[in-house]
């Protein structure tokens, strides 16, 4: 009875001694340890996020520039719009004239 | 029932005609606009505003003369110098130098002709010319006078004013005469306006050289165009008077091409007595 307690004691302890090994190897000490100190991965962080600020940048400028654009476009559509209509009243407004076989009610001259 | 009244003005005969009952007050109102304008706009009366600004250089200009003297400087450009208000010592070198009815017709001088293009400064109300400027605005003047006749008349009903020549109408449909090498044709004119330029009436001659009144701009003296006169209908009677010019001082052949070019209708006679249509009229 004596030992077969203190073999499932065993077994538990030699269960938990398992699960601390798991954790601790799971946690990769050495890695965390290892990036921190190499060069090329801090290189890496700091080109991310420079990158990263200059996205930022651009985006900005481009958004900018398209506000620019669309004003600057809104500010040519109203004038070839006004011109259109320029143009039609012209048109409209071209003399209106044609020879007739009437009697004249008063005649032209050099003036 | 057609009113009509004529006057002299301007050196010419001016008709009024309005397609009303009752039109006595428009066309009182009409030939007191023609006065006053006249009274403004002449070159022939020392205590007119225009005399005064050519005598002085400069003054402090009504309304009407700052907005006349603003569309003659607009009809400079528009027409590439051709039409030019500045040619007034050139008409004068010419002879004719007072009202046109006291123009001898015969005598002896010798033409030399007188520098156009000088500048014309539009400074607020007032006008300022460039040493030895002088303008005259007769033509232009008169085609003003006659849109604005037009206007005042309309109030009572269709109206058409012929001032000498330039003939501007408002509403309705008016046959008007123009005359050809061989006769006349009638042209009917909507809202428009008609003018003739031509060297067969305002003449006279000196050293037997016969002279008339269209000064080219860039000689300085009579034109040698071509054409004995030309006939164009424009939007407006300013606009018919400085087309009018410009077409008949570049001669036939470019005169049809510029007037097909800018629809402008038009009816040419040639010195060689022919007549042509042009600017879209048949």
């Amino acid at each position: 009875m004596t030992s077969h307690v203190g073999r499932l004691y065993s077994i538990a302890a030699g269960l938990f001694v398992f699960f601390l090994a798991w954790v601790a190897i799971g946690a990769k000490p050495w890695a965390a340890t290892q990036s921190a100190q190499d060069p090329r991965l801090v290189a890496l962080t700091q080109r991310e996020q420079k990158l990263r600020r200059e996205s930022v940048a651009v985006q900005r400028l481009v958004k900018h520039r398209y506000a620019v654009y669309r004003v600057q476009l809104r500010r040519r559509q109203s004038q070839i719009a006004a011109a259109k209509q320029a143009q039609a009243q012209a048109i409209a407004a071209a003399p209106s004239v044609r020879v007739v076989s009437l009697p004249p009610l008063t005649t032209t001259r050099t003036s | 029932m057609i009113a009509s009244r004529h006057f002299q003005a301007m050196g010419t005969e001016v008709e009024l005609y309005v397609d009303a009952a009752d039109a006595a007050e428009a066309l009182d109102a009409a030939e007191a606009e023609f006065h006053r304008l006249e009274s403004i706009l002449t070159r022939f009366r020392p205590e007119s505003e225009l005399s005064r600004l050519n005598a002085k250089g400069a003054l402090e200009a009504c309304p009407e003369l700052r907005e006349v003297v603003g569309l003659a400087l607009a009809a400079r450009e528009d027409t590439g110098g051709r039409f030019d208000p500045t040619v007034h010592d050139a008409v004068v070198s010419a002879g004719y130098d007072r009202t046109f009815d006291d123009v001898p017709q015969n005598g002896t001088a010798v033409i030399v002709g007188a520098r156009c293009g000088g500048g014309v400064l539009l400074d607020g109300e007032r006008i300022v010319l460039d040493e030895g400027v002088r303008l005259d605005l007769g033509g232009i003047g008169k085609g003003y006078a006659a849109a604005r006749a037009a206007e005042l008349l309309s109030a009572a009903g269709a109206a058409l004013v012929n001032a000498g020549g330039d003939v501007a109408v408002r509403g309705g449909s008016w046959p008007v005469g123009v005359p050809t090498s061989g006769g006349s044709l009638t042209l009917e004119l909507n809202s428009t306006a008609l003018a003739t330029s031509g060297r067969d009436r305002r003449r006279w001659r000196r050293d037997d050289r016969e002279l008339h009144h269209l000064i080219d701009p860039a000689t300085g003296v009579p034109s040698e165009s071509d054409l004995l006169r030309l006939t164009v209908v424009a939007r407006d009677a300013v606009d018919a008077e400085v087309w009018a010019k410009a077409l008949y001082l570049v001669g036939e052949h470019e005169a049809v091409r510029e007037a097909d070019e800018r629809g402008l209708p038009c009816v040419l006679v040639t010195r060689d007595g022919r007549t042509r249509l042009a600017g879209g009229l048949a």
